[in-house]
């Protein structure tokens, strides 16, 4: 479903990527892992369609992924309905007055009529537990409640690839735990995962694969996400744990 | 005044970090009532801001004292029936524009021309009161969200949106660095307005960040550049009693408005 072929990316001269070649297929759960700055975040913003390759290529669904494609609105708009992405600071991705406003955006961006956008509203604050939250002005919220927000905003478009840059960062122990129980059934019902995350022991158990990004920007390695995490040596080596 | 080794107090000029921490946290608290005042339909909302325009302007068309002091003497009674605070901020406000205005007036009224001095700090007091109470009493959102009925494009009204909140999130984390900046201020520091500019220069590139990562989120949700608001105009119980209060109020202007 996700295919990087060589690809590479840098920041003015600031590498960040450096010829990353991975396949996700679809229904799969991926945790990217590595030290701080290794370029998690850059990869997601890639595969979500914000960042353009320097060099390489990405296809999703067989089709390549570059400004050219881009350039044409329902080739993105489908891009963004297909691909939905959680930022690591939920309150960059807040922007509407009320938390029902915020997740409705999505659903009539996309042209979608007034009643299934209600539904969806409805639906996505149902299963994130936030009905109560829907007149609130999003920049007030804490940052638990914040971040279920931002995640209602990127459900309410029924993604097929859920792309999550450290999730469970700077939540309290019932947040974090409510959002593994919530990743782990969105797999379940059949949606494709991608997290970039350091709190592996709260998301053990939800992840098929890891890819590990290394502090020079490379990928390291890929195998079973437990195989990889039990491997205290190599993780310590890389400076992971 | 802060303490050296020796406990004695020395004189320090931090007073500009108290002051600018003093108008952050007023308007950051003001945000913040405005956030937490009740919600109200749409339309209520709009009726609301349509009929506080409509006072002011009678107000200003008006002639004479009688209309101006019925409509103060009516504003006075409302305001009684609110909570203690939202008529402290709003008298509070309303006051002081008043005295403002008879200051400047006051050249006028020693030189013999000011005889509608009185009458033009009333209207400016009503004029406040009305606007500070609306202001209390409903959500900036609300009455964003109100100016889409006479046509205001609704991507303004967003950046309307997106404005105040960014006042409220930049205005949070310019008071993280204010106390990060008052915590490691000790003893006498004659270089403190340096790191007040490092502290502007720092919410400046957080603004541009945060700007780059909003316009990320917005596309990933299917934003395109174009945006409309999608809200159906609903009325409440408000709407006939401030209708009904509007239709009292054109009345008393006609009749002892312009005499």
């Amino acid at each position: 479903m996700i295919r990087l072929n060589g690809v590479s990316f840098s920041y003015g001269d600031e590498v960040a990527l450096q010829d990353i070649d991975l396949s996700i297929e679809r229904g799969s759960a991926v945790a990217l892992i590595g030290p701080n700055g290794s370029g998690k975040s850059t990869l997601m913003k890639i595969l979500t369609g914000l960042e353009m390759v320097n060099q390489g290529a990405y296809f999703f669904d067989g089709q390549r992924v570059d400004p050219k494609a881009l350039a044409d609105r329902t080739f993105a708009k489908n891009l963004h309905r297909r691909i939905g992405f959680l930022f690591q600071n939920s309150e960059a991705q807040l922007f509407c007055p009320t938390v029902a406003d915020e997740l409705a955006f999505g659903p009539l961006q996309l042209g979608l009529d007034e009643e299934v956008a209600e539904k969806r509203v409805k639906d996505c604050a149902l299963l994130l537990g936030i009905e109560s939250l829907r007149e609130k002005p999003p920049y007030q919220l804490s940052e638990g409640e914040k971040r279920k927000v931002a995640l209602a905003a990127v459900l309410s478009l029924n993604p097929e690839v859920l792309i999550l840059d450290e999730p469970l960062n700077s939540l309290d122990p019932r947040t974090k735990r409510f959002l593994r129980s919530l990743l782990e059934n969105l797999h379940r019902s059949g949606k494709t995962l991608v997290a970039s995350t350091h709190d592996f022991n709260y998301l053990k158990g939800i992840f098929t694969t890891a890819v590990v990004l290394s502090q020079d920007h490379r990928v390291i390695r890929i195998g079973p996400y437990d195989e990889i995490i039990a491997d205290q040596a190599f993780l310590e080596t890389h400076n992971i744990v | 005044m802060t303490l050296t080794e020796q406990g004695a107090t020395i004189r320090d000029s931090d007073a500009f970090i108290d002051k600018s921490l003093r108008a952050l946290t007023s308007t950051l608290a003001a945000l913040r009532r405005s956030g937490i005042a009740r919600v109200v339909r749409t339309g209520d909302a709009a009726v609301r801001l349509y009929s506080a325009l409509m006072a002011v302007l009678l107000l200003s068309l008006s002639r004479g004292s009688t209309f101006p002091f019925v409509y103060g003497t009516a504003l006075l009674v409302l305001l009684a029936t609110r909570k203690a605070a939202v008529i402290i901020g709003v008298l509070k406000s309303s006051i002081v524009a008043a005295l403002i205005s008879m200051a400047v007036l006051t050249p006028a009224l020693l030189l013999g021309y000011g005889s509608n001095g009185p009458l033009i700090a009333l209207k400016i007091f009503c004029s406040v009161s009305t606007m500070a109470l609306l202001a209390a009493e409903t959500r900036w959102e609300s009455l964003f969200e109100t100016l889409a009925f006479i046509r205001v494009s609704n991507l303004l009204i967003l950046i309307f949106d997106i404005t105040l909140k960014y006042i409220t999130v930049l205005g949070q984390y310019a008071m993280n660095l204010l106390w990060a900046l008052k915590l490691r201020s000790v003893g006498k520091n004659r270089t403190k307005q340096r790191s007040f500019s490092g502290i502007a220069g720092t919410l400046f590139l957080r603004s541009g960040h945060m700007a780059r990562t909003l316009h990320q989120a917005m596309e990933c949700r299917g934003f395109t550049g174009s945006y409309v608001i999608h809200r159906r105009l609903r009325f409440g119980i408000e709407t006939p009693i401030l209708l009904g209060l509007d239709g009292m109020l054109i009345t008393v202007f006609v009749l002892w408005g312009h005499p």
